[in-house]
């Protein structure tokens, strides 16, 4: 037992506990705390990471890359050859004995012996370059038990990727004490996917929730291949309105990663997401806008194995960048009263010259 | 033979000939001047409403305006805007504006509360002369000391109303560009409500009054109908009396209102509380729940909220100045309803009670034939005789603008004078960045969206939908025709209509704007309100059954009465 806990957290018991589980992991226990309901699964700790790396062998190959100087082909050649020794190296037997074990557990939850998993990488900040909670990652889809342990191995190997070895050394990090956590979630079986964005993205209307759907994984709304169905929700009334998209396509989940196929006439024609599902989305919006106190952009799928509303699960969010306010930011130096003014006089009477004469 | 209206305020009176020349555009006030001025209200407003304005543009130093000029045709008020054009000169005023905006932004409430205590003390002051007794001597010197005090209303009135109401459209310009809601989105109407004011609070100590009778077994007593009625059973007993004095001393505290808002010929409530034993007996009737606390914690709960979204757009850095912005514009709503209390309404009782003093003395002399027909005569001629009115004769005087005034109620008073039209008139409103107009006369239009297939298309007052029976009310006089539950249909509304707010399912409005009367009362009870449909008074009839939703502006008729 104390072994799989330094090993495996699962992600439900991730609520507080931010060592040790990596940026995405803590993120996505952030979220179950909330209520905010995410795909099951578990986190495979830095420590498995810690306990791996100090096999005989590796330990050396990883010292190595610390000893470098700042020439960029040697260094470029040497973190190649480490991700090679970390994908070729056998896992201590406890180590992959617990993640095998913990997938079979998630297959039983699942009811599915089989299940496909998403495996991804959830390094700290300071870790790996954009590894924020949903930043770019390595992730791997529709694993199962035979590619596990690979995904794994590869997810750690992606500490030593160019573009992060490339970022420590430039921001003067550690380039070898580092470690990963991997998180392992049920693949959604995805009815359909999409995004949401927590204020109307275009209008920049704080009161509006805007989802955008298509039927199958999200990739198809993300990447702007269709036009998906469009909702609105008022915060306040809830009040919906609905647009229907062009939806000639969707992706499907496939080996090593998603295929597209086309949609059937009466799919193109008919609404991904019924009202049930569209007001428990927007509920979880306003949820986590409470919570993180600034407006969030969500990737989010139902699941068509889960009843509502467990089906309707949040996989990746990230803020949404804050636009508009051109040209009214205050000089720290000016008081807020002359800066007021200052706007009132250029843009309320076209004074162009009103800030020149401000005392 | 009929007077003609020029000869009610001289070099006010309008002059095609030579008012074209001093602006080729002349806009009718319907909010206040529909249907037509009795000439003696006439003579107060044109008068010193433009001095004012012309007052409150210059000390604020209002950069593109300088104020507003009035005319009377007809009984009906026109203006026009002084438009400053020259660069340098509006380059002059910006200094100005810079220095004079800043209580504004730095002490409002400091401000104001000041500006109301000086006008109860004004008040006071009328209020102290007891004319019945006072000499016509002492009762010429409440003349003149009545119009200070009105001249000395307007200047205050309108150096806010420029001051809060730049700040008010700038706040709303700013939350267009940065959030993509105006005045028209009920999202911005939820950051303007949840304030108490002084309107409202006389509408729920009359509440508490008709509580307080049903209560102590006063029903049938206070519900007579008329005071003259209502009064004396009242007194028949201990429970009566001590309610009667709780009554008059709301009364005493807060009836200085004339029932209509700018017009003086009815009574205020002082003079007879009629209307206001109506609203409690209506109270009493209805058994409405009158939870204004419970309403307003709602209301300022979700203002709460709103400025929260709204902050949590602003980038840190801005906060500050922004939150600043934020609270003083939204005192804009509280501002627009609570000077009428304080300023508009308590003046114009003031007005009334001293020329209907001299009225009372004039007919004692004979110099008149009733009180009343002071309407129509002007302070000038009061003043020439109320020291020696035995020696004067203004009957003539009076019947013929009587006569006069009464050719003008039967016609309606065409809605611009001048040789522009209509749609170069708004484009010089609009050029003159001015404010008030901009907020109070045009007001925002209505966009039709033809797939909607509503019956009339409005602007959001107040945010919420819906269902009732439509009820036409043209005169405030008739507002004792509302039932609860009903849909108020009127051309515009003003403060002595509020009390009906209280038993609305919803009000749809002809004209109008974010600030005006419909729209802060509605959104402080938090019912639909449906502003600048134009044409709902002549569309609806009392008895159909209508559907408002006052978030998207739209009205539907769902079946004929």
């Amino acid at each position: 037992m104390t072994a799989a806990s330094s090993t495996i957290r699962w992600l439900s018991d991730c609520g507080n506990a931010t060592r040790g589980i990596g940026a995405k992991a803590a993120g996505l226990g952030e979220m179950l705390a909330l209520g905010l309901r995410v795909p099951p699964g578990f986190v495979v700790t830095q420590a498995a990471y810690d306990a791996f790396v100090q096999a005989p062998g590796l330990a050396e190959h990883v010292g190595e890359i610390a000893t470098l100087g700042s020439d960029i082909g040697t260094r470029h050649d040497a973190a190649s050859a480490l991700r090679a020794h970390i994908e070729a190296t056998a896992m201590p037997e406890g180590t992959a004995g617990e993640i095998l074990g913990a997938y079979d557990e998630l297959a039983r939850l699942s009811g599915t012996a089989d299940v496909e998993v998403a495996v991804r990488s959830s390094a700290s900040a300071e870790d790996l370059p954009g590894a924020s909670f949903a930043g770019q990652q390595d992730t791997y889809l529709g694993v199962r038990r035979d590619d596990l342990l690979d995904s794994v191995r590869r997810c750690w190997a992606s500490l030593f990727s160019e573009r992060a070895v490339a970022y420590r050394a430039e921001m003067g990090y550690p380039l070898a004490e580092v470690s990963i956590a991997v998180v392992v979630q049920k693949l959604v079986s995805a009815r359909a996917s999409g995004v949401m964005f927590t204020i109307n993205p275009v209008s920049g209307n704080p009161f509006e929730i805007v989802i955008e759907a298509n039927w199958g994984l999200g990739e198809s709304v993300v990447s702007g291949l269709v036009v998906p169905d469009r909702f609105l929700v008022s915060k306040h009334s809830g009040e919906l309105q609905r647009e229907l998209g062009e939806k000639m396509q969707a992706a499907i989940a496939g080996p090593g990663g998603h295929s597209l196929v086309d949609l059937p006439p009466e799919q193109r024609s008919a609404f991904c997401l019924d009202d049930a599902e569209l007001g428990e989305l927007a509920r979880l919006g306003r949820l986590i806008e409470d919570h993180y106190g600034e407006p969030r952009d969500v990737e989010w799928s139902v699941d068509e194995n889960l009843p509502f509303p467990e089906s309707v699960l949040l996989l990746q969010m990230r803020p949404v960048t804050t636009t508009g306010l051109k040209d009214v930011h205050r000089d720290p130096g000016k008081s807020t009263t002359d800066h007021i003014l200052d706007l009132i006089l250029a843009r309320r009477f076209g004074s162009p010259t009103a800030s020149d004469s401000a005392g | 033979m009929s007077m003609p209206s020029y000869g009610v305020v001289p070099g006010y009176d309008w002059d095609e000939e030579r008012d074209v020349e001093v602006s080729p555009w002349w806009l009718l006030d319907p909010t206040h001047s529909v249907p037509p001025w009795t000439p003696m209200f006439a003579w107060f407003w044109i008068q010193y409403c433009g001095h004012g304005m012309q007052y409150g543009a210059e000390t604020v130093s209002m950069p593109t305006v300088r104020g507003y000029d009035w005319r009377l045709k007809d009984g009906g008020g026109y203006f026009t805007i002084l438009v400053v054009k020259d660069p340098a000169e509006i380059k002059r005023r910006e200094e100005g504006f810079r220095q004079a905006m800043r209580p504004f932004l730095e002490s409002y409430d400091e401000m104001w509360n000041g500006f109301k205590t000086e006008m109860l003390g004004r008040y006071a002051k009328l209020r102290a002369v007891d004319v019945d007794r006072a000499s016509n001597w002492q009762l010429k010197e409440l003349l003149e000391d009545t119009v200070a005090v009105t001249a000395r209303m307007w200047e205050i009135h309108m150096y806010m109303m420029f001051g809060v109401y730049t700040i008010y459209l700038f706040f709303e310009d700013l939350c267009r560009e940065l959030l993509g809601i105006d005045d028209t989105s009920p999202d911005f109407h939820r950051l303007l409500r949840g304030y108490d004011n002084k309107v409202l609070a006389v509408d729920r100590a009359l509440w508490e009054l008709a509580r307080a009778a049903d209560e102590a077994g006063l029903n049938s007593a206070v519900g007579q109908g008329k005071a003259s009625e209502a009064i004396p059973a009242l007194e028949e007993s201990d429970a009566g009396r001590q309610w009667l004095g709780r009554f008059r001393g709301l009364l005493d505290e807060d009836g200085w209102r004339i029932q209509r808002m700018a017009e003086i010929n009815l009574p205020s409530w002082v003079e007879d509380p009629t209307p206001a034993l109506q609203i409690v007996s209506r109270f009493i009737e209805t058994g409405i729940e009158f939870d204004l606390d419970r309403k307003r914690a709602e209301l300022e709960q979700e203002r709460r909220e709103a400025q929260q979204a709204v902050l949590a757009r602003i980038p840190a850095g801005d906060r500050d100045w922004f939150g600043a912005l934020m609270s003083v514009a939204e005192r804009a709503g509280s501002f627009s309803e609570e000077h009428n209390h304080y300023l508009d309404l308590y003046t114009h009782a003031m007005i009334r009670r001293t020329v209907l003093a001299i009225g009372r003395r004039l007919t004692q002399a004979g110099t008149i034939d009733a009180p009343e027909d002071v309407m129509y005569l002007t302070p000038v001629e009061l003043r020439q005789v109320v020291g020696v009115p035995e020696y004067y004769r203004l009957q003539h005087q009076a019947a013929g603008r009587r006569e006069a005034y009464d050719a003008w109620q039967q016609k309606e008073n065409p809605p611009l004078l001048g040789t522009l039209t209509f749609e170069e008139t708004i484009g010089e409103v609009v050029q003159s960045h001015c404010p008030i107009a901009l907020k109070v006369v045009t007001g925002a239009l209505p966009t039709v969206d033809p797939a909607v297939k509503a019956d009339l298309y409005g602007v959001c007052g107040s945010p919420g939908v819906a269902e009732g029976t439509a009820r036409l009310i043209l005169d405030e006089s008739r507002l004792g025709e509302v039932q609860p539950g009903d849909i108020l249909v009127a051309a515009t509304t003003s403060p002595s209509w509020t009390s009906v707010f209280a038993y609305l399912q919803g009000v749809v409005v002809d004209r109008g704007a974010s600030l005006s009367h419909a729209a802060v009362v509605g959104r402080e009870y938090g019912i639909p309100v449906v502003m600048n449909v134009f044409e709902g008074t002549k569309k609806l009839k009392s008895g159909q059954r209508i559907r408002v939703d006052g978030t998207n502006g739209h009205v539907f008729v769902l079946s004929d009465a």
